[in-house]
């Protein structure tokens, strides 16, 4: 990922003058690139929504007052962050690709537990969501997730609903 | 001196009094406050191991049931669960990244990777060892100083909470290894995500966008296990290759002689933090925890393993929190005043059995007071006891497969999270954080300081505004109260110490440049 | 047809059902509801009342903690709970000052919430650390005069029951005093021993302790009567203020559909509870009284409640909206 102009047939090492005149925008840091756009923007979003609620001063802060200033400090921050990554003294750092599917399985899972739990209970639910989720394993076997599933439900129902007695729906809702 | 021991005496024959009892149909004599005690210590491991279920939930469940035990026994009880569950924290912590309690956030950084490297056991017993040493401590500390300790919880205005948590927040700077900017913003991130809720001042509701669970901000458990637990296991489930998660190669239970030695400063640093700041009310654990971390990777010699394992990243949080679970008890027992939730539940038990507790608890109530301080010592000695063989059993948990292991961490962090208040959000909320942790791994972002902020901001706010209200504005109020003054100095001070370095490194660098 | 008859029979046990219920009701535990954390006053006065009523009605009474919101989070859970009167609440003031503190209004107390049973009430009082120079609420006024603004007051939380009555008070008497809302009564009494700040106002409960002990004086209790723990304080009508009463009052309260025979099971189980020898000393000894009486009165008590509130928030302008 880098945007660079002719940076292949310069010298490797500039110096800062020449730099600057040349205005390369090359993301060397990639890490610390995305997380400057990250922390820019949840800064600008707290700052902005929090412009919404009364600032006040600062000897009589509002509700307004914190949201504002330090999601502007915060916004500030990622942009020199993002800044550093892009100039050429930064580290190099790439960013891994992404692992996908282990990370829609499981979040997937957790969000089908969450939403179905009211409706259909927690042994159908935490099958489901041992299930899904054990999909994203490169090991996954169909035997050995349904057993997993299987003792991970009945630990669960003996120690949380039987030993701790939280108040957890066992069964479907049109079951019982 | 003769006193307190004599004290001490009259707690002891409390807690080894023999009372007869029927189990089973069979008339028994047995010390039946050391029999609370045990239960409340082995309850509270489990529900500490147990994520999102902590003390609080527990305690609040059980009340009702201990009504039919004697007033003592049942505060004995109640205790035992409640410094049980920060043995418990540090277990899974330790073993899977997921912090049971807030004070163990930061046991999972070293902790975590010392199980990573085979030492899992190492971990676990120094976690115990420590936390036994600082809870015999604190239980003396208690014993011997508690009426001058808690008067020095009255210091503490709101102006020197505020300067007590900027300073915690700069040393939590210290915590990460990674770039200092970006772990202020992360702190700065944190600090956002508490602001979420209701605004204790005016009563507004801020970023809840009309959904009333938010009114009361996003918890800490639900972040913790998003961020720790939930992107640890995505980020274990990249690797394309039978890489085993944890290393086969599990060393030996026990400390090496070298390990004690490296162990014996943090523990004693710990202590001593932790039990300063655990008579604090709010956030006196979470502080002492950060704290006694950050404090140990600034002095200690082995500063550049933090991060990678090093045993005293475990040792000195582990007795830091534990001491302050400790002299906690002091602001409840000697003014009556809880300084956390689960003060307020023993207050509130004591109250039902028409104990108010106070200074007059002392004198009107002499055995129940120094029995509840001669049990807290012989629950900690349990929980050596106890915890200990169960490290073994806690090891082997990590051999087996990860396939069948992650699931189980995903199955304990969902239902965790769900009990906490029976809220679906709140687990939708846990994936939400998940994505975010892993978001936040990918980029090199640490998560122990977001969860700083995130407990400190509010509290942070909250302090801050309450003392300009007080002091009708005036921003001097900072700097003319004395305790205020000195904590921002050290915090001044500390923030050229950390600054100095990098400082240092940019100045060489441009020198090499020319 | 005979569809039309089956339906007919349905309907006709249906209705035939809720007093045949009545009789066997409590078949299993009852639920209440506490919209504050454990260790609280209304959680203490909700576990007193509910261990007496369980063995009374033979069935546990299970208190289950839904902080949050002001209470409004677990009013409505109630709201949501199937109206069989297994579950049931213990509110306070919330009820009916909520309505009118939050826009949109939460819910209607009058409408979504049936009223089971007035428990007691704890009066509130004003109290001062025990070096502050305000011997009584005569020289608290005559300070608070001589400078506007400059005396706070703490309290548990913003539109809390004491908060309201303070401010109601002070409107009253002419004077302005500084509000510092807290999160809860215990760390504002702690501030106010520790010297913060000279005045907090809470409920008596909280306050007693540290009366005992010393550390705290009461200026004056907002009750109708002296207070039989502390005799020495003057009320506030004694003070030069008739009809500042504020009391926090404690009452079980179920969805609005609950059928009545339930209701009326359930208030008598309660007064039955609330006349024991332990619950009248629990109350007492906290600064309280019971308060046995109808459904009806209670009922009339949560509408001129609400009605009170409606107004001073609306002419103080006060809000966490």
């Amino acid at each position: 990922m880098s945007v660079s102009l002719g940076a292949l047939t310069r010298p490797a090492r500039l110096s800062r003058r020449r730099r600057w005149g040349e205005a390369q925008m090359r993301i060397v840091n990639e890490k610390n690139f995305w997380a400057g756009v990250m922390f820019l923007a949840f800064g600008l979003f707290f700052a902005g929504f929090g412009g919404r609620y009364v600032l006040g001063t600062a000897a009589r802060m509002g509700p307004g007052y914190f949201p504002v200033v330090l999601g502007s400090l915060l916004a500030l921050l990622g942009i020199v962050i993002a800044l550093g990554a892009v100039s050429a003294r930064a580290a190099a750092e790439n960013v891994a690709a992404f692992a996908w599917k282990p990370l829609l399985l499981v979040l997937v899972s957790t969000v089908l537990f969450a939403v179905l739990l009211p409706a259909l209970g927690l042994i159908v639910c935490l099958c489901l969501l041992v299930i899904v989720s054990s999909l994203a394993s490169h090991e996954f076997a169909w035997r050995a997730t349904l057993l997993n599933a299987a003792a991970l439900t009945a630990i669960c129902v003996v120690v949380f609903v039987w030993a701790l007695k939280l108040q957890l729906r066992l069964l479907p809702a049109f079951l019982g | 001196m003769e006193t307190m021991f004599a004290n001490l005496g009259v707690g002891l024959s409390a807690v080894l009094a023999i009372e007869p009892v029927t189990l089973l149909g069979h008339a028994l004599s047995l010390p039946m406050n050391l029999v609370y005690c045990m239960i409340g210590a082995m309850i509270g491991t489990l529900i500490g191991v147990l994520p999102g279920l902590g003390p609080v939930a527990t305690i609040a469940m059980l009340l009702p049931a201990t009504f039919t035990l004697p007033p003592l026994g049942r505060l004995i009880m109640l205790s035992g669960i409640y410094y049980g569950a920060q043995y418990g924290g540090s277990t899974t912590a330790i073993l899977v990244n997921l912090p049971g309690e807030t004070s163990s956030v930061v046991t999972c950084i070293d902790g975590y990777q010392m199980a990573r490297r085979g030492r899992a056991g190492v971990a676990l017993t120094t976690a115990a060892l420590g936390s036994f040493f600082a809870g015999c401590v604190g239980t003396l500390l208690l014993a011997a100083f508690a009426p001058p300790l808690a008067d020095l919880a009255f210091r503490f205005g709101p102006a020197e909470y505020s300067s007590l948590i900027v300073l915690g927040l700069f040393g939590a700077v210290a915590l990460s290894s990674g770039a200092l900017l970006k772990s202020i913003a992360m702190i700065c991130l944190g600090l956002l995500l508490g602001i979420v809720g209701t605004d204790v001042n005016t009563g507004v509701s801020r970023f809840a966008f009309g959904i009333p669970e938010l009114d009361d901000g996003i918890g800490f458990v639900v972040v913790a296990m998003g961020v720790f637990g939930f992107a640890e296991v995505i980020g274990n489930l990249e690797e394309k290759e039978s890489r085993e998660i944890f290393t086969k190669a599990v060393g030996g239970m026990f400390p090496s002689g070298a390990d004690f030695k490296r162990m014996i400063a943090p523990v004693l640093r710990g202590t001593a933090l932790g039990s300063a700041l655990g008579i604090l009310p709010g956030g006196g654990a979470v502080l002492a925890s950060f704290g006694a971390y950050a404090l140990e990777k600034k002095v200690s010699r082995n500063r550049a393993e933090f991060g990678q394992g090093a045993i005293e990243g475990v040792a000195a949080p582990e007795s830091a929190n534990n001491a302050a679970a400790q002299t906690s008890f002091i602001p409840m027992l000697t003014l009556g005043l809880p300084p956390n939730a689960v003060m307020a539940l023993m207050v509130g038990a004591m109250t039902i059995h028409n104990i108010q507790p106070g200074p007059l608890v002392m004198s009107t109530n002499p055995r129940l007071f120094w029995g509840l301080i001669v049990s807290m010592w012989v629950g900690n000695l349990m929980l050596v006891v106890l915890n200990l063989p169960l490290i073994g059993i806690w090891v082997r948990l990590l051999t087996v497969p990860y396939r069948f292991l992650y699931p189980a961490i995903l199955v304990f962090c969902c239902i965790g999270v769900y009990t906490v208040s029976y809220s679906t959000l709140d687990v939708l909320l846990t994936a939400a954080f998940g994505l975010l942790g892993y978001v936040f791994v990918k980029l090199g972002c640490e998560g122990a300081p977001l969860l700083l902020g995130l407990v400190l901001g509010p509290m942070l706010e909250e302090y801050s505004r309450r003392a300009l209200l007080l002091s009708d504005g005036h921003f001097s109020v900072f700097f003319t109260r004395p305790i205020s003054l000195s904590l921002l100095l050290v915090t001044a001070a500390l923030g050229i110490v950390v600054a100095l370095p990098a400082i240092k490194s940019k100045r060489q660098e441009a020198f090499h440049e020319e | 047809m005979k569809i039309a008859r089956l339906m007919l029979t349905v309907c006709l046990a249906a209705l035939a059902a809720p007093p045949a219920l009545a009789q066997t009701f409590p078949a299993k535990p009852i639920k209440v509801f506490v919209g504050y954390s454990p260790g609280g006053a209304v959680d203490i006065v909700a576990r007193t009342v509910g261990q007496k009523l369980s063995t009374g009605i033979g069935q546990p009474v299970i208190v289950e903690n839904k902080p949050g919101a002001g209470t409004n989070i677990a009013v409505r859970a109630l709201i949501d709970s199937p109206p069989d009167g297994y579950t049931l609440m213990l509110s306070a003031n919330a009820l009916a000052a909520n309505a009118s503190l939050y826009q949109p209004a939460p819910f209607d107390p009058d409408k979504d919430v049936a009223p089971v049973a007035l428990v007691g009430r704890v009066p509130v009082v004003i109290a001062t650390s025990a070096g502050s120079p305000y011997a009584n609420l005569a020289a608290l006024v005559a300070a608070a005069k001589a400078a506007p603004g400059g005396i706070h007051f703490a309290t548990p939380g913003n539109g809390s029951t004491p908060h309201l009555a303070v401010e109601l008070f002070a409107r009253a008497a002419g004077i302005s005093l500084v509000h510092v809302p807290y999160r809860g009564g215990s760390q504002a009494i702690i501030d106010v021993i520790g010297g913060q700040l000279p005045l907090v106002a809470v409920n008596a409960l909280e306050v007693l302790p540290h009366v005992k002990t010393g550390k705290l004086r009461v200026l004056a209790v907002m009750s109708p009567a002296r207070s039989a723990i502390m005799p020495d304080v003057p009320t506030i009508a004694e003070s030069g203020y008739p009809g500042f009463e504020a009391s926090v009052w404690y009452g079980f309260i179920a969805p609005a559909a609950t059928p009545k025979p339930v209701i009326a099971r359930l208030h008598q189980e309660i007064q039955k509870a609330i006349a024991s020898q332990e619950v009248r000393e629990r109350m007492a000894s906290v600064g309280g009284d019971v308060t046995p009486g109808s459904t009806e009165q209670f009922g009339a008590l949560i509408h001129s409640e609400r009605a009170r509130y409606e107004k001073l928030i609306r002419e103080a302008k006060l809000k966490p909206d």
